[in-house]
């Protein structure tokens, strides 16, 4: 003990002390707290948009799948595709995207498509969920949900021409929300 | 578990509370009982430390370059804010004697006598060292470079911290006998 080294017991003494104590559970909503009032992490907004948009698109859901059986044979035969090309309208979300009032999306999605249909352009679609996995040879990867850029659906129009499929996508409200809209060919064998 | 890379990466690429709160969750329950004991056990101050800590951690973050692991960069900037925050007081308190080391916690006399509240009452200098050292398993070296000063000077606190704190353990039996 004159050399300053520790003794066994003193050693032990000091291992046993613990090394974690659980901190006060109110101390993480402080510190989140803090955090966003600096502007260090995305504010709950950001949370609630994203369920809002889901809200959103849960309603376009219905409204697709209800679309779907008014207008009847939405799917896309191959049959009614010629030449043998259609038209994907992949929907892009990023933090530019602003959902207005559900019910006034939900009206115009509705009209869009309605005028879509009776433009003689057959479409289809659904919206998709935040969650995704990367799937490769060796490993999966979850996508992050709350990702700011995500895909959050598409649509699948009988155009007949690219011009046509173009004028369709500029027409959609997406765009108006500050989305992007992704606009892709597709062979049809 | 997730890796530190992981959690630090998810964090930069979202910005997103739950992946601040996956960071938060792996390592402050390490990082709390640190600054409980650099603060003499005193629960409203080691709460301030901690949320600084993380304020200071995060605006940093993007900067870090891996030199150290994590852990240690966090309690890096723990320590200093914590000298910070003793020196503000000092300042603030006109103490003639301003040298770190006579420092001791009041709260420090009001715990009982165990290994935990001996520490409590050396002084912050012998603390930082003694819980560096004896506790989280530092060499002289990192102590040195973590607390900016000399790697002698680390390690003749060290003695020191020791030595008072095998004084205060035994005044402390004396008196329960």
């Amino acid at each position: 003990m004159e050399n300053g080294g520790l003794t066994p017991e003193e050693r032990e003494a000091f291992d046993r002390l613990s090394s974690h104590k659980t901190p006060p559970v109110e101390l993480e909503a402080k510190v989140i707290s803090a955090l966003k009032e600096e502007g260090l992490i995305k504010t709950k907004t950001v949370v609630m948009n994203t369920n809002l948009k889901w809200a959103i698109s849960i309603a376009a859901s219905v409204l697709i799948f209800f679309a779907g059986s008014y207008w009847g044979k939405q799917s896309l035969s191959t049959s009614a595709i010629n030449p043998t090309l259609g038209y994907m309208l992949i929907l892009h979300e990023d933090e530019n995207f602003q959902p207005g009032d559900p019910m006034a999306m939900f009206e115009e999605y509705s009209t869009w498509m309605q005028n879509t249909d009776e433009s003689g352009i057959t479409i289809s679609g659904q919206e998709l969920s935040p969650e995704a996995v990367l799937v490769k040879s060796n490993n999966s990867i979850s996508l992050d949900e709350e990702a700011s850029e995500r895909i959050t659906g598409y649509f699948i129009l009988e155009a007949k021409t690219k011009e046509e499929a173009l004028k369709v996508a500029r027409l959609n409200p997406h765009i108006k929300y500050g989305g992007t809209i992704e606009v892709k060919p597709f062979m049809v064998r | 578990m997730l890796s530190d890379q992981k959690l630090v990466s998810d964090f930069l690429r979202s910005r997103s509370e739950k992946a601040f709160q996956e960071l938060y969750r792996d390592k402050t329950p390490h990082l709390y009982q640190m600054a409980l004991r650099l603060t003499a056990r005193d629960e409203n101050l080691a709460q301030e430390l901690i949320q600084t800590m993380w304020i200071t951690a995060i605006r940093k973050l993007e900067g870090f370059q891996w030199k150290s692991t994590l852990k240690t960069w966090l309690i890096g900037i723990l320590i200093n804010l914590n000298r910070e925050e003793i020196y503000k007081e000092q300042k603030k308190k006109e103490v003639e004697d301003i040298s770190e080391n006579i420092l001791i916690s009041k709260s420090s006399v009001a715990h009982g006598f165990d290994l935990e509240s001996a520490l409590s009452q050396l002084p912050i200098g012998y603390r930082r060292v003694i819980i560096l050292h004896d506790i989280e398993g530092y060499q002289h070296k990192e102590i040195a470079a973590l607390l900016g000063i000399e790697e002698g000077t680390s390690k003749s606190q060290l003695f020191q911290a020791r030595k008072s704190m095998r004084n205060r353990l035994s005044e402390n039996k004396n008196r329960e006998q």
